[in-house]
């Protein structure tokens, strides 16, 4: 059971007693969130922290995950590269129909209605014309910031019904968005999940030997779902080039299986084919065993963490990674350079090449590696945790239902 | 080049401040009115930031309406600042260098950055205008019409204020140009109406009477606006812009054609990310020292 005192260590007594009070003004709402995975990728992981903290400062809070056959989540994924400019989507009727079929499917099944309802992305987006009187807020987690018009001419009247939208960063509220309160909330990690709580040094070296990684030897990796827009086969070919440089070397690939994301099997198998030939690469998923803790020990085990995504939401996992003392080196998507300050917490790269140049950088200089590590600790401690983001969260509620 | 060199020690207000402390705050009658300020508990612990946009979008009834359902504005004026800041974003310690604070901020088209000391007590801000602040009087070899922003969201001179803050507060901008078939005939920002609200007691009795906001707001546009516009040409140097930007205080410049029509805006923070991108962030602080 979480507890918000249990954070006055990392976040100190004073805003432990701010969210406190901030809460007071909305205790006893009821408070629906609603998305489309219980597992894998940014928004589950958000919401499995995020929902029992709120209970803890008294909010009833709950999580629902909509129902959804796989040809839903084709016609998501369309949406979502879509929403994410990529110009060349087509929504066909037959795909509208999927999509609002199955919205009107869970409707029934998820009864949406509390005080407010909170959707997240835009898989359960059409759930709005079956509200009832509540307060409804849409949490956008992409990069809307140019979308296909096609697609957004399609999905914005559902934004409109919305009372409030809520974007990651300013800049990907779309332009054309007006006549809807609009909120932007920087996502954010809890260090004390199991994702990102302190883990022994001997608990960590127990998981890198139950993987077969060698723990004398310096570890990279990037923790991401398999996906064109995560760039792996990039990440492999910086790799590649490092490890010329740096041939004791090994090369971590850490991604998950979310139901919503039909492409991740076709894009892990791209990866594992394209590193077939390296020895030292090591693609694992949650089939494999991987799980929170695991993820945390590897990420705890990186002398460079990687994120050469060349689309991200906001990228989560360079926060997570920065959390844990490790400097980052990315690529300019996203949130990443809200995190990734050059120079600074790691160092923001555009090729595969300018990538493999840092991490030889960093592997040889563990302590600049050590120093660019403690400044991103401090950065994600100040910009990034969940106390931040709950304390967002209870302000609009406020604004919404608040006594 | 160290950060606090060009550190600016701004106004800022306490948490539990009303929300009228803020709307003072945001539209004092000095020459200079911030349109941000930062928000402080009582150790001067960083807990925000809150901008005249924000405290606009509550006197429209945007935000905080289950408050204003309840209370109506009066009562909402006299809710702390607490419940309506932004938490605070872009904070970096005193002793991080310039150059990654000028990177950051051109990398994510932040024009505000707040900086404390170790445990989250307020030592200042850096802003735009702190940094292009120390590149006046130059040629940069860029002309302002491949910098500018061309889509820009206009109001005429006969509008109604309250007409021309739900356009600024719904297209999230600052400031509006007024224009008429076209030609630049002034410019209206959220300061002004946040001014011209605090100018004269009676709006502010209005408010705490909760006589509606379009009531108070329902002059127009044409007897509030900036008719003295300083505006440039899409053919300046860049240079020229922020010597503008710089000696006549503004935010935004908009940009006139010879034959007098508005055909786009210049942001100060527009003018910083231009730099960065084209002569890189060691070469604009090396600028700066100079």
């Amino acid at each position: 059971m979480k507890r918000i005192e249990d954070y006055v260590h990392i976040v100190g007594r004073d805003e432990v007693e701010a969210i406190e009070e901030l809460a007071e003004r909305v205790k006893g709402a009821s408070v629906v969130h609603i998305n489309s995975t219980a597992y894998g990728g940014g928004v589950a992981e958000i919401l499995k922290n995020l929902i029992p903290l709120a209970q803890s400062v008294g909010l009833r809070a709950e999580w629902r995950v909509m129902k959804a056959p796989p040809q839903f989540f084709n016609v998501t994924k369309a949406i979502h590269h879509g929403l994410q400019g990529n110009m060349t989507i087509e929504i066909s009727d037959e795909m509208k129909k999927t999509y609002l079929k199955v919205n009107d499917e869970n409707a029934s099944l998820l009864e949406p209605s509390g005080d407010v309802v909170v959707v997240h992305d835009y898989q359960p987006l059409p759930l709005i014309n079956h509200r009832r009187g509540d307060k409804w807020v849409w949490r956008c987690h992409i990069d809307t910031s140019k979308p296909n018009p096609r697609v957004w001419s399609f999905i914005k009247p559902f934004v409109l019904k919305y009372d409030a939208a809520v974007f990651s960063l300013e800049r990907y509220i779309p332009r054309d968005l007006v006549g809807i309160k609009v909120f932007v909330s920087h996502p954010s990690i809890d260090p004390l999940s199991d994702k990102n709580k302190l883990l022994s040094l001997s608990e960590v070296e127990k998981v890198l030997n139950r993987f077969d990684v060698d723990p004398d030897r310096p570890i990279i990796g990037q923790v991401a779902r398999f996906d064109p827009w995560k760039d792996p086969l990039g990440v492999i070919d910086a790799y590649r080039l490092a490890r010329e440089k740096i041939p004791e070397l090994q090369l971590l690939l850490v991604g998950s299986f979310a139901h919503d994301d039909p492409e991740g099997v076709e894009w892990y198998k791209k990866t594992v084919e394209y590193a077939s030939s390296m020895r030292d690469v090591h693609i694992l998923t949650n089939i494999d065993g991987v799980e929170d803790l695991e993820v945390n020990a590897f990420q705890r085990s990186f002398t460079v963490g990687l994120q050469l995504s060349t689309k991200e939401g906001f990228g989560l996992a360079v926060t997570e990674a920065l959390w844990k003392g490790v400097p980052v080196v990315a690529r300019r998507a996203g949130g990443i350079p809200l995190q990734v300050i050059d120079g600074e917490t790691g160092f923001l790269v555009q090729t595969a090449e300018e990538a493999a140049e840092k991490i030889v950088y960093l592997v040889k200089r563990p302590w600049v590696a050590r120093a660019m590590g403690e400044n991103g600790r401090e950065h994600v401690r100040r910009n990034f945790l969940i106390t931040r983001d709950l304390k967002d969260y209870l302000r609009m509620h406020i604004d919404l239902v608040g006594k | 080049m160290k950060a606090s060199e060009v550190m600016l020690t701004r106004p800022y207000i306490l948490w539990k401040d009303p929300l009228l402390v803020a709307l003072n705050a945001l539209a004092g009658r000095g020459e200079r009115s911030p349109y941000r300020v930062v928000v402080v508990d009582n150790q001067l612990k960083v807990k925000g930031t809150l901008t005249g946009r924000r405290v606009l979008e509550v006197l429209l009834g945007l935000r905080g309406e289950s408050i204003i359902a309840k209370r109506g504005i009066k009562g909402i004026l006299r809710e702390p600042v607490n419940l309506f800041l932004y938490e605070p974003r872009h904070v970096f310690l005193e002793h991080t260098p310039l150059l990654s604070i000028l990177q950051y901020m051109a990398e994510n088209s932040v024009g505000h950055v707040i900086i404390t000391d170790d445990v989250g007590v307020l030592r200042g801000s850096i802003d735009e205008s702190a940094i292009i602040g120390r590149l006046r009087g130059r040629s940069f070899g860029i002309v302002v019409g491949d910098v500018m922003t061309n889509k820009v969201f206009t109001i005429s001179p006969e509008a109604t204020l309250y007409e021309a803050a739900d356009a600024m507060v719904g297209h999230r901008v600052r400031r509006l140009p007024v224009v008429t078939d076209d030609n630049l005939v002034g410019i209206v920002t959220v300061t002004d109406v946040l001014n011209y609200i605090l100018a004269e007691e009676k709006h502010v009795e209005m408010l705490l009477y909760d006589i509606s906001i379009e009531e108070v707001l329902s002059k127009k546009v044409e007897e509030v606006m900036s008719s003295t516009v300083v505006s440039i040409s899409p053919s300046s140097d860049l240079g020229s812009a922020v010597d503008k930007l710089i000696q006549k205080d503004v935010s935004g410049l908009p940009i006139v054609s010879d034959d007098g029509r508005l055909v786009g805006m210049l942001s100060r923070i527009d003018v910083l990310v231009e730099l960065v991108r084209r002569l890189g962030a060691s070469a604009v602080v090396e600028a700066m020292s100079l």
